[in-house]
């Protein structure tokens, strides 16, 4: 019996009660009874034995003749129902209750005694009660006359109507009448039976059966209803006046404890019969943990729910004994065989199936095997549904996965989620809304949180009072706008705008590049901070380059999850990967690549992409800008904060690129060879005399700034000298190259070039681990037609450019290049630990003029105390190495002179660009004061020199040179010196 | 919205401008550096209307430079939630339209787009249209946009916007 059919038949009761007031003497006495039970119950002596007794001789008196008209006609006892006598009683008796109570605190003689007389008697008089009731509703109607029938019940319904109405004109009544249907002391108790599990509805099927077949007996059912809580196991509830009257009821039924029958109290009734909400359902798809088997803790996914058979279809990891020997294979020892650990959880293998003998049948889509069904290698089982724990299941991510769940989980995990989570999600200040019950869609604050309650202040205006809910009723509220931060789930870490908000989800713009997020509303929170979202993974940081394999592919972080960060590889392919699977970071700041028109691209260069895949898809576009990230081997990692696609990250080939700024040139080669090196006329001497191992740091300090857009007018174009000096002597054709040393001791191993100048590059070599440095000459470019990388043979491009002035400076240096190789053989060894030290260029120095070649210059130079340092070199080389010359003038001079038109003011720009110059080295090196130092004496010293070179050189220019490369390579430098200028800047400011 | 603030800066001067011109250079100093930058807490500095006080310059031991502590006043655009302002298309793509209000970038996510205009990328410039393209957004268009969150950043400030709402979308070419 249902709790409906049980409060049908209070109902009826309840009906009667009401109409029959009138001629119930039976049921007067039986109210009374009632009461008095109660007292007999509390185990106490009431003096009114006397009254009891004589009710019990009216009883008697009653029953006798009733028991005896039993089987007569009906109409017969009705006559006698209806006495005179009974409304007398019933004034009597109030009375007599009165005094039974007060006497009743009176004397207390033997209250167990009497509560047992009066509890046998109570339940006398209750069965007559009982009799009498429902003979009389089935004679009511016997003697009435059509019109006193239709009286009767337009009476009883009319009051009831009346009643109705009341309520809802005045809610203030709604308590009372309320409270007024609470279960009384009058009203039958409600006794626990236990039950044999799960047979608790048949039992009460039973137990109906067994009242409709004892309805018409001598002994009919007692009991007023049967309850059959849902979901409660092992016990019914039975409602009666008398635990005697169950135990009548359910004599015979195996499946109910006899000798277990406790009664709720009062207080407690209500909430046995209080509807629970929200109970947990199996949704399909969703995941679930078992209780008991062997897959004890396993995950599982819910295929399919019959709740009739209260079982439910799981799809899990098998758990199969691979080891055990089946069907024909099997031996004795095998019947024995006993599982002594749970084996391990597997996808389904038929081929390992085989070998141990096992018999796979098909069924359609399924395997069977052992009787068990299987489908792509998960085992499909049904499960009673108590075994299974819906509540509270998290899957791990690694379990997830074996589920190869991916684009789905969000969406199951949507599905099932209603807050049945034990923890509260709410913290205070989370803006939350009503989504259930009489407060739904109400706003308001979360001021504090009590375990499962959540104490909320509305923000409507007129409720002024702080609300307490339950956490359930509750969901988290966002506007679109709002700045927040996900706090678990996926993206836990990330922050975002929110774009929109729908149902349980929110789309959010994550604060790291254009991507768009979908996240459910409960894992969020409001971030009044602004952070950067999830930038860092344990060593790993957002725009990283690591290496993936042994292979040297390398990517980019593009994104960084909870457990995985995503990767876009140098191939353009992006992976999921665990932090574990990463082999190492790299640190590839100052490698560069040549773009498509070979001007040098490093770190932080903006670029343009101007071909290839990550191109502008449309003529009308503009041409995807970004900032270098990496320029690794031949890929270049651009950041392009305009893109959306992988977080902005694009991988490029150097060629499909252009450097910003640098403009699309008809003859590239040439632009490059003069941008590389403005000095053509440099020496090869003077070039490994001490530049080429700063080179790679000169590079670095000026690609820091990229090819910025100038600022300050007013400070263009003085750094000329550095920007010269810095640029001079670097060979970048080479670099990035593979080469293979065909001379010396390392003679047979290649390598790839790092760095290269005019007669020496730098190898990597792929056998050892080390990087050396190389003459020119004795290395070879793998791939190339057998050209080797000497001066002469790796500049082919380069003398095609060489102007005839150029040719003829050119000649005496090459003459002095023999004595030369002989000086750097010691330079070698200096220059190799000076790759890894900041202040190469300075200490470079040294060496080079402690190198035979130079050493005479400066005795015969007549050094005049003033000059100190190195300066008089530029006034006395003119006269005394006439071989060296070209280098030093062939630097300087095609700047300046091109830059200023006259002499005279380019001193004056001198002196402003030498400074900032000085400046930008100095603060990345510790020689700055020595240097500054140096800066009065330098210029002082100069001033004569250059006075004398000018009138040397002047014709020199004139005869010989072409104007228009002088104007290409101002152009060229006037640039850099700009770059230059800026990054200088940023040092100092 | 547009201020006229009055703010402060200090310029760092190398001691090679210390001489006749300083106070132009530091002017000079100052605009470069100044204009056109962002503060969270003041937006976007458009320009520098007056230089009020340049105070007393202290070197700095160690390094010679000085810094001048400068108050200046200046017109500052800083964006509010809530705020319409017009826009100019500069990016359109299937995640949304991004546009540039000044100094400002916008995104204007998909979803905040009227669910009757679609992306088409099939068009000569990839556009966002309604069905019987009476509505056509694409790139240089302009467009009138509510900004519904901003981020502030320490020196950047981004917003997204939505067209989802009377009067805004594209403009009406004159």
């Amino acid at each position: 019996m249902s709790s409906d059919e049980s409060d049908a038949v209070s109902a009826k009761e309840e009906d009667t009660t009401m109409s029959d007031n009138d001629d119930s003497d039976v049921e007067i006495n039986s109210s009374k009874k009632d009461r008095k039970r109660k007292i007999a119950s509390d185990s106490e002596k009431s003096d009114s034995e006397q009254d009891d007794d004589d009710e019990e001789e009216d009883d008697e008196e009653e029953e006798a003749p009733k028991k005896a008209r039993n089987d007569k006609s009906k109409k017969k006892r009705k006559k006698k129902a209806p006495s005179g006598r009974d409304f007398l009683a019933w004034d009597v008796e109030v009375d007599d209750d009165d005094e039974d109570e007060d006497q009743y605190y009176d004397d207390e003689d033997d209250p167990r005694m009497n509560a047992i007389n009066e509890r046998e008697e109570a339940e006398r008089a209750m069965k007559d009660l009982e009799m009498n009731q429902r003979n009389r509703d089935r004679n009511k109607f016997q003697n009435m006359s059509e019109e006193e029938v239709q009286k009767y019940f337009e009476n009883k319904y009319k009051a009831e109507r009346d009643d109705g109405e009341y309520d809802d004109e005045d809610s203030a009544m709604d308590d009372v009448s309320k409270n007024s249907h609470l279960p009384s002391t009058k009203d039958p108790n409600l006794w626990i039976v236990k039950c044999r599990m799960g047979e608790e509805k048949l039992v009460a099927m039973h137990l109906m059966r067994k009242c409709l077949a004892v309805e018409h007996t001598a002994e009919p059912f007692q009991i007023k209803s049967v309850v059959v809580k849902e979901g409660l196991k092992g016990m019914i509830y039975i409602e009666a006046y008398k635990q005697s009257h169950v135990m009548s009821a359910i004599e015979g039924f195996s499946a109910l404890n006899q000798f277990n029958i406790t009664m709720v109290p009062i207080k407690d009734m209500v909430d046995v019969l209080r509807v629970v909400k929200d109970i947990p359902q199996l949704k399909l798809g969703s995941y679930v943990r078992l209780k008991r088997t062997m897959y004890k803790d396993d995950l599982a996914v819910v295929d399919l729910v019959d709740i009739s058979q209260n079982r439910v279809n799981l799809k899990l990891i098998p758990r199969i004994d691979y080891q055990r020997r089946r069907g024909a294979m099997r031996t004795d020892a095998d019947k024995n065989y006993k599982l002594k650990r749970r084996p391990m959880p597997k996808l389904f293998d038929q081929d390992s199936i085989k070998e141990v003998g096992g018999e796979i049948v098909t069924d359609g889509d399924f395997l069977i095997f052992e009787g068990n069904h299987f489908r792509r290698g998960f085992l499909y089982k049904y499960f009673p549904i108590n075994s299974v724990q819906a509540e509270g299941v998290k899957p791990t991510l690694a379990e997830l996965e074996k589920f190869q769940e991916s684009s789905d989980d969000l969406k199951k995990e949507l599905e099932t989620i209603s807050m049945k989570d034990t923890e509260n999600p709410f913290v205070p200040g989370d803006i939350v809304e009503v989504k259930s019950g009489e407060l739904v869609n109400l706003r308001g604050k979360v001021m504090s949180v009590d375990g499962t309650k959540v104490v909320m202040m509305p923000d409507q205006e007129d409720l002024n009072e702080a609300i307490t809910l339950n956490a359930s009723e509750l969901r988290k509220y966002f506007k679109e706008g709002d700045h927040i931060k996900v706090i678990s789930g996926r993206y836990e870490g990330h922050t975002g705008l929110i774009v929109r908000v729908k149902d349980n989800t929110a789309i959010l713009l994550s604060d790291l590049g254009m991507e768009e997020l979908k996240v459910r509303v409960r894992d969020l929170q409001l971030c009044a901070d602004v952070s950067t979202g999830v930038d860092s993974l344990g060593q790993f940081q957002y725009h990283d380059l690591v290496q993936l394999d042994h292979t040297g592919t390398v990517g980019v972080i593009i994104r960084l999850e909870k457990e995985h960060l995503e990767v876009l590889t140098m191939h353009g392919a992006i992976n999921r990967l665990k932090p574990q699977a990463i082999i190492s970071k790299k640190d590839v700041k100052y490698s560069k690549v040549l773009d498509s028109q070979n001007n040098s691209v490093e770190a932080k260069d903006l670029v343009k992409v101007i071909s290839g895949p990550n191109a502008k898809e449309r003529e009308t576009d503009d041409d995807p800008v970004g900032e270098v990230l990496y320029a690794f081997r031949g890929t270049v990692f651009l950041y392009a904060r305009k893109i959306a696609k992988n977080g902005g990250v694009l991988v490029c080939r150097p060629k499909q690129l252009l450097l910003q700024g640098a403009k699309k040139q008809s003859n590239p080669v040439q632009t490059a060879r003069v941008a590389q090196s403005p000095n053509p006329m440099a020496s090869p001497k003077h070039s490994s005399s001490g530049m080429t191992p700063s080179s790679p740091y000169d590079g670095s300090s000026r690609g820091s700034s990229g090819s910025q857009t100038p600022r300050g007018g007013d400070q263009r174009g003085k750094n000329f000298g550095t920007a010269n000096q810095q640029r001079i002597r670097r060979d970048l054709t080479l670099i990035g190259k593979n080469v293979r040393i065909i001379k010396g001791p390392m003679k047979g191993l290649f390598g790839i070039v790092r760095d290269a100048t005019e007669d020496t590059v730098r190898v990597e070599l792929h056998t050892q681990c080390r990087t050396i440095s190389v003459d020119r000459a004795r290395v070879m470019v793998v791939g190339d037609t057998g050209i080797t990388a000497t001066p002469g043979g790796g500049s082919s491009f380069y003398n095609s450019s060489k102007t005839p002035m150029r040719d003829s400076s050119k000649t005496p240096m090459y003459g002095s290049k023999t004595p030369m190789y002989g000086a750097q053989t010691p330079m070698y060894g200096s220059m190799t630990p000076r790759a890894g030290d900041r202040t190469p260029h300075y200490g470079s120095m040294t060496p080079a003029y402690g190198d035979g070649g130079r050493t005479p210059a400066y005795g015969d130079g007549g050094r005049t105390p003033a000059y100190g340092g190195k300066t008089p070199a530029y006034g006395d080389n003119d006269e005394h190495t006439p071989s060296r010359t070209p280098a030093y003038e062939g630097g300087r001079t095609p700047a300046y002179g091109g830059m200023d038109g006259s002499r005279t003011p380019a001193y004056g720009s001198m002196d402003n660009s030498r400074t900032p110059a000085y400046e930008s080295e100095s603060s990345r090196t510790p020689a700055y004061e020595s240097m500054s130092s140096r800066t009065p004496a330098y210029e002082a010293a100069k001033t004569p020199a250059y006075g004398e070179m000018d009138s040397s050189r002047t014709p020199a220019y004139g005869s010989s040179n072409d104007y228009e490369s002088r104007q290409f390579s101002y152009g060229t430098v006037l640039k850099r010196t700009v770059l230059l200028r800026d990054s200088s800047d940023s040092g100092q400011f | 919205m547009f201020f006229h603030l009055s703010l402060d800066h200090e310029v760092c001067l190398h001691p090679k401008y210390f001489g006749p011109n300083l106070n132009e250079t530091i002017k000079m100093k100052l605009f470069n550096e100044v204009e056109g930058t962002c503060t969270g807490k003041y937006g976007f500095v458009i320009a520098v209307t007056t230089i009020d006080t340049i105070g007393h310059g202290v070197i700095q031991p160690g390094r010679g430079f000085v810094i001048y502590p400068v108050r200046y006043k200046a017109i500052v655009f800083r964006p509010f939630k809530g705020q319409v302002v017009d826009g100019v298309v500069t990016q359109v793509n299937k995640v949304g339209i991004f546009c540039d209000i000044g100094p400002l970038s916008c995104f204007i996510s998909r979803h905040c787009i009227p669910p009757d205009m679609e992306f088409d990328p099939n068009s000569e410039k990839p556009c966002y249209k309604t069905n019987d393209e009476a509505t056509v957004i694409r790139n240089d268009d302009e467009i009138r946009v509510k900004l519904i969150g901003t981020r502030v950043d320490a020196n950047d400030i981004f917003a997204i916007g939505t067209l989802m709402d009377d009067f805004l979308g594209l403009c009406p070419a004159e």
